[in-house]
């Protein structure tokens, strides 16, 4: 059952951080939100998400390294990971490529921008 | 004066880089200057993180912010543009901060405006987005107003108010400069045959209130937003300008249901001095959309604005900040809308951002 499991979602940008909450209380998620990678390690060692929703560039930490640092934890190395990444069809031009995250840890990944009913069933696949 | 020790929580404050600020004034043939405008910014490949516009009431104008990175070239730009080179006027060294989530609180908008102008910070602009709260400011009083604020908001602990936005000439210094391959994801170079969008949300039987004020009457005026809050009233939207005759006018979107209680409210605790403009039109209807990137995006403004331009479409009230485009329009505006903007927009799924805000009372 979903009702009951928490998931953080973290973006620094306040309006995708919003709708992806308002999507997943729709769908009976408990959720919490923050904006940067500082703010988020202190919300995953406060509460213990279940799943975490992480986007890749953020100011003070970024999406890669407190994904590597959550998955070198033995403590919280059992946390769903999903990277929000903004390489997708539309991007004709980026520093950042799909390789980058794929030497990290993430458990799944999802293109911005992002399809908000395919990130749930990305979210679903991974929490069952 | 609000209670001091009643802190009011919200989750973190996003500020920007150097702007300035273009302002298109009240002209015959508004709709086609601000189209112009906005196309030009566009084929220049010039960013708006912040634009207001209303056609509604007695004086039309349009607002925008760019990067000050391109204050001579807009300039240069402008001056060869007859139709606009003598209706537009600059304030320079401006910056956004944003405060989120305002969960469409008038508490929030009301204490905001209260700490802002007892600090005496001048309000040069306000836009909504679907969780912020944006307000132009001066650029060199925004660590004042980070410390006016934090008198009367609590923020997380491990919060620090951020800047997230890297302009492309931060972009081509880390390239050219620093001689790096590889630099972090930075702000992505989107070509689509549509714009993707994460939704588009529809809102219907709505009251747009209009009020102008001056200046040094916000903290006053932000006392009495506030107090609308007690009675259940939330916004839709809200929208500033700082208009060229030194006033400041509000646009308050909100359900049609509370404008006897907005009317009442205002007439008993504003106690009009008469020189005070105040009008209330009302059903009017909303459509918004969200996508990535939309602040960083020339594009999209051009693309929205032409579109609805073209179709001799009337837009009462815009405001784009964040990543959302809020647009007001006239009763039954919103089917002709929607096929209007069919042709730029990708819209992947209807949100269910009307029913969780209608659930919630907002």
């Amino acid at each position: 059952m979903s009702d009951k499991q928490l998931i953080l979602v973290v973006d620094d940008d306040p309006d995708l951080v919003e709708s992806v909450s308002m999507k997943l209380e729709s769908k009976n998620f408990r959720v919490i939100k923050a904006y940067d990678g500082v703010e988020a390690w202190d919300k995953i060692k406060e509460d213990r998400p279940d799943l975490i929703i992480l986007d890749v560039m953020m100011p003070r930490k970024n999406g890669y390294e407190l994904c590597d640092e959550i998955k070198n934890d033995p403590q919280y190395k059992d946390i769903i990971v999903i990277l929000l990444t903004a390489v997708g069809d539309a991007v004709t031009s980026t520093s950042y490529t799909h390789m980058d995250g794929k030497t990290n840890l993430a458990d799944d990944f999802i293109p911005k921008p992002i399809d908000l009913n395919k990130l749930m069933e990305i979210v679903e696949e991974n929490l069952e | 004066m609000p209670n001091m020790m009643e802190k009011v929580k919200i989750g973190g404050i996003k500020l920007s880089s150097k702007l300035i600020q273009l302002s298109l004034l009240n002209q015959d043939d508004f709709d086609s200057s601000i189209s112009l405008l906005f196309k030009i910014l566009n084929k220049n490949q010039i960013n708006m993180p912040f634009i207001s516009t209303t056609t509604n009431g007695g004086i039309s104008q349009a607002c925008c912010c760019v990067s000050s990175d391109d204050e001579n070239r807009i300039r240069d730009i402008i001056n060869k543009v007859e139709n606009l080179k003598t209706q537009i006027q600059f304030i320079n060294e401006v910056g956004m901060l944003s405060v989120f989530p305002h969960g469409s609180s008038l508490k929030i908008l009301g204490l905001l405006l209260f700490a802002f102008g007892n600090a005496r910070i001048p309000i040069f602009g306000i836009s909504s987005s679907i969780s912020t709260l944006t307000f132009i400011i001066d650029y060199g009083k925004l660590k004042k107003a980070i410390t006016s604020l934090s008198s009367y908001f609590d923020l997380p602990a491990s919060h620090a108010p951020f800047k997230s936005d890297i302009s492309l000439e931060t972009q081509k210094y880390y390239k050219k400069v620093r001689k790096l391959e590889k630099t972090m994801e930075t702000a992505a170079v989107y070509w689509e045959p549509k714009i993707k969008t994460y939704g588009l949300q529809e809102a219907y039987n709505l009251s747009l209130l209009e009020l102008t004020i001056k200046p040094e009457q916000i903290a006053n005026r932000g006392l009495h937003i506030n107090k609308l809050d007690k009675l259940g009233i939330h916004f839709k939207l809200v929208m500033f300008q700082y208009l060229s005759n030194q006033r400041l006018r509000i646009h308050l979107l909100f359900q049609r249901k509370w404008e006897e209680k907005v009317q009442k409210h205002i007439h008993k605790q504003l106690q009009m001095d008469g020189k005070e403009f105040i009008q209330i039109k009302s059903p009017v209807e909303l459509i918004y959309f969200h996508g990535p990137h939309f602040g960083d995006r020339h594009g999209i403004a051009d693309s929205a604005f032409s579109a609805l331009s073209n179709g001799k479409f009337p837009i009462l009230v815009a405001g784009c900040s964040g990543a959302a485009i809020h647009l007001v329009l006239p009763e039954n505006g919103i089917q002709r809308a929607k096929f209007l903007l069919a042709d730029i927009l990708e819209v992947p799924q209807i949100l269910t951002l009307s029913n969780h805000l209608n659930k919630h009372g907002r």
